[in-house]
């Protein structure tokens, strides 16, 4: 076998990377030749090993690989009770609607008595208040001010001729 | 490489189509089975892309939660493991884009980058073991950052998820004939890592 007929460092790679890639005859030089063969062999075999050594510098996993979350629907309650609810809230709502034109009407005239009446018991409390005062007629109050506020004997002759004196 | 190589669990495809249907018809035992199947390697998947263990749980339990949201949306349920690593892949880029917009309010000195070492440290390992991690890690990173955005998706895709050319094709939405040649030019670029390819082989501490 010829020199020139060695399968060359391009080839080579080739047929480490696909084999396929080389002639017919290159192929089966590469068979035949224990030189080619072995070479390679060899570049494989580096390949290869580094392969192998990466794995062996990798380190081990620590933590396993969790699923995601399965979609499990919720148990739902039973359909008597579903329906149970489904009505009173309807119920509710009908309540509701037919309540409300009534408090719409109710409020006017009941709170408009309710304002009188309180009124009134207010009016009827400063009157008592003021009876409770002054128990004599407003005049007379006027009077009795200036009464105490002068003490005056000819004046209380004039107003009660004769009387004694009794202080 | 077969396009079979790294399906899931070694699961037969029409399990995981009719596992797929009965979780579409909302079979939590379904969703259950599909999250035992392929837990493992999104939380992978977006662990090598954030290097945080806490982000990486987050958003694994995200993408699932919008996967199972949207399963009904998915026509060909064929397809659901090339649509899964679609919604992952889309999730892990909308967490870059968060982390990169805080990036402008959060000094550099508090930023996390890369993968947290502490989470490194599984018990019952050796200090060498570790450190050979550590190393084998600052190395990858080194690598993913001089590929391209597409080229460091391919390559993580069909070297570290272990999908297949056409899975990847169905994941990016991109043509068969792109996700090669992106693929190509990204092992290409590995050929020249020595010291990372050293560290593989267990030629270098």
């Amino acid at each position: 076998m010829k020199k020139d007929d060695h399968v060359t460092g391009d080839e080579m790679i080739m047929a480490v990377i696909d084999k396929d890639g080389l002639t017919p005859e290159k192929q089966a030089h590469l068979a035949a030749c224990p030189v080619c063969h072995s070479e390679s062999e060899r570049l494989a075999g580096d390949l290869a090993a580094m392969g192998d050594m990466a794995k062996a510098v990798v380190p081990p996993m620590q933590t396993t690989i969790m699923l995601p979350e399965a979609k499990v629907l919720q148990p739902g309650r039973p359909w008597g009770l579903r329906l149970a609810y489904g009505s009173a809230l309807a119920a509710a709502l009908v309540v509701l609607m037919l309540a409300v034109p009534f408090f719409r009407i109710m409020p006017s005239g009941r709170f408009e008595a309710l304002y009188q009446d309180m009124l009134s018991d207010a009016r009827l409390m400063i009157a008592v208040d003021r009876m409770a005062e002054n128990p004599m007629p407003e005049s007379w109050a006027v009077f009795e001010d200036e009464f105490d506020a002068v003490e005056d004997d000819d004046f209380m002759d004039g107003i009660a001729p004769g009387g004694e004196d009794f202080s | 490489m077969s396009d079979t190589a790294g399906q899931a669990k070694a699961v037969a495809l029409p399990d995981l189509v009719a596992c797929v249907e009965q979780a579409r018809s909302g079979d939590r035992h379904a969703m259950n089975e599909l999250i035992c199947m392929f837990r493992e390697d999104i939380y992978r998947m977006v662990y090598y892309r954030t290097g945080n263990r806490m982000d990486a749980e987050d958003l694994t339990q995200e993408i699932f939660l919008k996967v199972f949201d949207n399963l009904k949306g998915l026509k060909d349920t064929g397809m659901f493991r090339p649509w899964l690593y679609r919604v992952a892949v889309n999730r892990v880029n909308d967490y870059h884009r968060r982390k990169k917009f805080l990036s402008f309010f959060i000094p550099a000195s508090e930023r996390e980058d890369g993968p947290e070492m502490e989470d490194m440290q599984h018990t019952n390992e050796s200090v060498l073991d570790q450190v050979i991690k550590k190393e084998f890690w600052r190395e990858v990173s080194a690598f993913m950052h001089k590929l391209s955005k597409l080229e460091r998706e391919v390559f993580q895709l069909r070297f570290m998820d272990h999908l297949g050319i056409a899975e990847i094709s169905a994941v990016l939405n991109r043509g068969e004939s792109t996700v090669k040649t992106h693929l190509y030019r990204a092992v290409k670029k590995f050929q020249t890592e020595e010291h990372l390819i050293g560290l593989i082989r267990g030629e270098e501490p």
